[in-house]
């Protein structure tokens, strides 16, 4: 059962209407029970995975939490064997990739055929934060192993995330929930804006950019940049699409979860993007991999100079390229992933090393930071930057992403319409969505986009958007792009 | 005191209540009205159609009267030329061909509806497997217009999903994949003759992809038949033989360089050849034909003839056509 899929409007609506029927204290239950179901319904062999790692990871937390002197090693073991776990289902396919070509197998060969658990690795990364904030004490362990269980595999998040901090999640299944109206509306809202995000932009968007990168070698280095803008444009829609459907989902069964993005293409600097995109990602990351790594590098390192630069700007370059290849690798087993995450890396690490430059600069031509001109500079430099890291997240591979760049560079060709009308409701999607999250970002209507103070105005908004909905979403569109991950 | 307290909280609680039950009530009184408006506007926007591809479909399934129709996915509308056919054969014809890889259940639909209404003569029907693959049923969407007006096509339709009826219940939605061709603006439509469209371009080798000399047998396998698809054919087989139609099914040429390289049958294949041979179906295979071996101007890509292949190929099928009828004993 996907978001985007029928079953899921007559799923969610049972799900509710019973959770507030039953008493606070059986709710849990009736949470885990459907998310399992709803799990079923996707993968069902891999619940034992799942199950067999809530269980491992519940007793780790009680003894992690209770043992004085073997906390480290317990912690270590059970981090190892989160992370084994979640590499061995990752990076299967590279190997299996390398075994069928040594043994000229088919890799439809059924023996050889394992699939990455959907949402696996969201699941393991919100236990490594648990083990981790329980191993810091920030937080305790949980001692309720259904309030664990049913946390962990809550259904709006288990997909695709977001990847929620126990110290979030955990107490809002101690409440008891209740039929709230405003927060049921709001959900509501949240998932339509959600599905119009997904099935009328980014399945339509990805109708050009699928035909344009799956066949790159036949297109002009004009089609394969407009694919790329569009892929970026796609890849937005359908994931922060997605995160609004779990959000509102979640909202309507009285959770509220973090928000995964907050308009990454109105960032003015990388660094600004990753606050903004994949939130609840660059979180984690930041929280339990740049900052250890950067604390573990400021003992070892002497606060001098080195070939010029302060230590703390190498420390900070270290730190932030192993962090980004890091995110580049959970993403995929691929060269091209690695790269995306590596260019990401380099960017960060020369916006770093240039500040001084930077702020120079500006004085000297007298723009500040603040000013209209700027921003719109940063937004425009942030985006082409992305925007060329995601060409190696959407090529199928290296030699791909490669030689779709030399194709761009040499810009020769003619561009690919397909048909003029469909590129044309593609451009005019985008500004739709660029309009609307601009009104968002500058006029102060943070998480719907859609407020109005009439009421009947919003009403008219939102049944137009189902109106929208029904006339151009692409209904066999397929699964979130996230889902590969 | 406390009495007007409680009287005054029910009454506010009340208004509430009520004022949440309007606003719903208005939102759905919205969405159904502009749903049953517009879904109105576009039916009739769409059965109207004077040229195009809507046009075609609308003509074929309510108008045509040919003596000869080809039925297919884009292989059928772009390499049997009716011009030739009409000529050769001395009797009309019409292309029923459609873009947009679909399968067999599309064009058994269509013939199921055609067959309501008159027999053409011969029915020429371009094979494309009895395999599933993907988008196979999505692709069925072209025939959700006419769930309303045609109710032997809807176990068809209702292929597509086990929740399509109750999309259907929005008049917008059977249009969903259309709005965009209603709204057409008349602009950039191909030029056909009877239905044909001929490609004009021509086939870039150096563009294909180098591929594995031989196909490998694991791969083959997986190939099995789809029993809807199988299904379409039998019924293909059974409603021509009732109707006393001739049918040909021919699997037109796909582009090689060497034409050794034929690959095993997968199982859907013998599938699909053993139902066709049981029931003596004129069955034409020109998918390595030696003729059209390495002559890249034929074609405008891999799978499509060119307007060039598209004439000899046509000739070839008209010459095989009048063969089986001089041996078919009257």
């Amino acid at each position: 059962m996907l978001f985007n899929s029928l079953s899921y409007f007559f799923f969610l609506p049972v799900v509710a209407v019973i959770l507030y029927l039953i008493p606070g204290r059986y709710q849990w239950f009736w949470l885990l029970a459907c998310s399992t179901f709803f799990y079923y319904t996707l993968l069902p062999v891999f619940l034992i995975l799942f199950f067999t790692l809530i269980l491992s990871n519940y007793y780790l937390g009680i003894v992690i939490e209770s043992s004085e002197s073997k906390r480290n090693s317990i912690f270590i073991f059970g981090v190892c064997i989160n992370i084994i776990v979640l590499a061995f289902f990752k990076y299967y396919g590279f190997f299996q990739s390398l075994f069928t070509d040594i043994k000229k197998l088919s890799v439809n060969d059924h023996l050889l055929k394992i699939f990455l658990p959907v949402g696996l690795s969201f699941f393991i990364f919100t236990i490594l934060s648990y083990l981790i904030e329980v191993k810091r004490g920030t937080i305790k362990a949980e001692r309720h192993i259904g309030i664990f269980a049913s946390s962990l595999l809550f259904f709006p998040k288990i997909m695709q995330g977001p990847i929620e901090k126990s110290g979030n999640i955990f107490p809002q299944f101690r409440e008891v929930k209740s039929f709230n109206y405003d927060m049921i509306v709001e959900g509501l809202k949240l998932m339509i804006w959600g599905y119009f995000k997904k099935l009328v932009i980014a399945d339509r968007l990805a109708i050009y950019v699928n035909a344009v990168y799956d066949n790159y070698e036949h297109h002009s280095g004009i089609s394969l940049l407009v694919a790329t803008i569009f892929y970026s444009f796609q890849i937005y829609a359908d994931f922060s699409g997605y995160t609004d459907i779990a959000l509102g989902s979640a909202k309507i069964l009285g959770f509220n979860l973090t928000n995964n993005f907050n308009r990454p293409y109105f960032s003015t600097s990388i660094k600004e993007f990753w606050n903004r995109w994949h939130i609840t990602l660059s979180l984690w990351l930041r929280d339990y991999l740049f900052l250890p790594l950067a604390v573990t590098f400021a003992w070892k390192m002497k606060e001098i100079k080195y070939f010029g630069l302060a230590s703390e700007k190498w420390i900070f370059m270290f730190a932030t390229i192993i962090t980004f290849v890091v995110c580049g690798i959970w993403h995929g087993e691929g060269l091209n992933f690695l790269i995306w995450g590596l260019l990401f890396g380099i960017y960060m690490t020369i916006a770093n090393w240039t500040l001084g430059f930077n702020k120079k600069l500006r004085k000297r031509i007298g723009i500040s930071k603040q000013s209209a001109f700027y921003k719109v500079y940063g937004i425009l430099i942030t985006f082409m930057l992305v925007t060329f890291a995601w060409i190696f997240f959407r090529a199928r591979n290296i030699t791909d992403a490669f030689l779709i760049i030399k194709k761009i560079y040499l810009f020769s060709g003619t561009l690919y319409i397909g048909e003029m009308r469909r590129l044309l409701i593609c451009i005019a999607e985008i500004i739709f969505l660029i309009i609307i999250e601009m009104r968002s970002e500058y006029f102060g209507h943070l998480t719907f986009p859609f407020k109005k103070s009439i009421w009947f105005q919003e009403q008219i908004v939102y049944a137009f958007l189902v109106i929208l909905i029904l006339l151009l979403g692409v209904f066999d569109g397929g699964q979130f792009l996230y889902f590969q991950f | 005191m406390e009495g007007n307290f409680f009287i005054f909280n029910f009454k506010t609680i009340m208004n509430r209540n009520i004022s949440r039950v309007i606003k719903i009530v208005v939102f759905i009184f919205i969405v159904v009205i502009t749903d049953k408006g517009l879904g109105h506007i576009l039916s009739k926007l769409y059965f109207n159609q004077n040229e195009g591809e809507i046009h075609t479909l609308n003509y074929v399934l309510s108008e045509c009267n040919a003596d000869v129709l080809i039925f297919g996915n884009s292989r059928a509308q772009h390499h049997y030329d009716s011009r030739i056919i009409k000529a050769a054969l001395n009797m009309s014809c019409y292309n029923a061909g459609e873009d947009g890889g679909h399968s067999i259940i599309f064009p058994y639909a269509q013939i199921k509806i055609i067959s309501e209404r008159y027999s053409p003569k011969i029915i020429i029907l371009e094979f494309s497997g009895v395999n599933d693959f993907p988008g196979a049923y999505d692709r069925l969407s072209i025939l959700l217009p006419y769930y309303k007006k045609y109710p032997e096509i809807r176990p068809l339709i209702r292929l597509r999903n086990r929740f399509e009826r109750i999309k259907l219940m929005s008049s917008i939605y059977p249009f969903n994949s259309n709005v965009i061709d209603i709204i057409r603006f008349h602009t950039n439509i191909p030029e056909d003759f009877d239905g044909y469209i001929p490609l004009k371009k021509i086939l870039d080798i150096d563009l294909l992809k180098p591929e594995p000399e031989i196909v490998r047998q694991s791969e083959i396998r997986t190939l099995v038949a789809d029993t809807n698809m199988v299904n379409a054919l039998e019924n293909i087989i059974r409603l021509c033989k009732s109707k006393n139609i001739s049918l040909f099914i021919i699997t037109s040429p796909n582009f090689h360089t060497v034409n050794d390289k034929q690959s095993p049958l997968s199982p859907a294949a013998e599938r699909a050849l053993d139902i066709i041979h049981r029931n003596q179906v004129n069955y034409l295979d020109f998918s390595f034909n030696p003729v059209f071996v390495g002559h890249s101007e034929w074609f405008a890509d891999k799978v499509h003839l060119n307007e060039e292949g598209a004439k000899i190929f046509s000739n070839m099928v008209t010459d095989s056509i009048r063969t089986y009828a001089k041996m078919k004993p009257n």
